[in-house]
C-alpha cells in the first residue's frame, strides 16, 4: 500500500460525507422497509397486532425523533438552514392545505379529507425547498 | 452581501471542495456563500477569517461601507 493510500484510509471523513453517508443509509433502511411491505414480509397496519402496532409505533417515532436530532447537531449550517426553511415551508403547506380540504370538503366540493395525503403533499414541499435551497 | 472568497480561494489555487474541507462545511455550502445566496454566521465567517488571515470586513462587503 502507498503511502497516500495509507493516508487517506486514515484520513477521517469530513462531516459532509458522513451526513451524506448516514442519510443515503436512512434512505436505503426506508426503502427496504417499503420493499419489504410490498412484498408482504411486513403486514399491514390493519393486519397488525395491538403489541406490534404500539412497537412499531415507538421504534419508528424514537428512530425519526434520534436520527433527526442527530443529523441537525452535527450536519453544517447551510444543510441547517435549507432544512430549516424546508420544514417551515411544509408546515404551512399542510396547515393551508388541511384548511382548504376541509372548508371544500365541507362545500361538497371535495371528499373526505385525507391526512396521509396531506403529510405526503407537505414532504414532496420540504424536499422542494430543501433540493432548491441546498444545490440552487 | 458581496463577499471576495472566491478571489481568496482562487488566488491560493483551492477549489470549493477544498476550502469546503478546511472550513468543515459542504462544498455546496462554499457555492452559496461565493454567489451571495448564502451569507454564513459570524461563526462561520470568524473561522474564513482566520484561514484567509484578514479582518471579516476584507472578506465581506455589505454595501453600506463609506469609500
Amino acid at each position: 500500500m502507498t503511502d497516500r493510500a495509507q493516508t487517506d484510509a486514515s484520513k477521517p471523513l469530513s462531516r459532509n460525507r458522513v451526513m451524506a453517508g448516514s442519510s443515503l443509509a436512512v434512505a436505503v433502511v426506508v426503502g427496504a422497509l417499503l420493499i419489504a411491505r410490498l412484498a408482504g414480509v411486513i403486514p399491514a397496519p390493519q393486519e397488525m397486532s395491538a403489541l406490534g402496532a404500539i412497537v412499531t409505533c415507538v421504534l419508528g417515532a424514537a428512530s425519526v425523533v434520534g436520527f433527526s436530532a442527530w443529523y441537525f447537531a452535527r450536519t453544517d449550517e447551510h444543510d441547517l438552514h435549507a432544512n430549516l426553511w424546508a420544514m417551515a415551508w411544509s408546515w404551512i403547506a399542510s396547515g393551508v392545505g388541511t384548511s382548504c380540504w376541509v372548508v371544500l370538503h365541507a362545500a361538497g366540493l371535495a371528499p373526505v379529507p385525507d391526512a396521509v395525503a396531506i403529510l405526503l403533499g407537505s414532504s414532496v414541499v420540504a424536499l422542494a425547498t430543501w433540493v432548491w435551497l441546498r444545490f440552487r | 452581501m458581496r463577499n471576495r472568497l472566491k478571489v481568496l480561494r482562487a488566488e491560493r489555487d483551492w477549489s470549493q471542495a477544498e476550502l469546503g474541507e478546511r472550513l468543515d462545511v459542504s462544498r455546496q455550502a462554499i457555492n452559496a456563500i461565493e454567489t451571495g445566496k448564502y451569507d454564513p454566521s459570524l461563526p462561520l465567517a470568524f473561522r474564513i477569517a482566520r484561514l484567509f488571515n484578514l479582518p471579516i470586513e476584507e472578506i465581506f462587503d455589505d454595501g453600506s461601507r463609506p469609500d
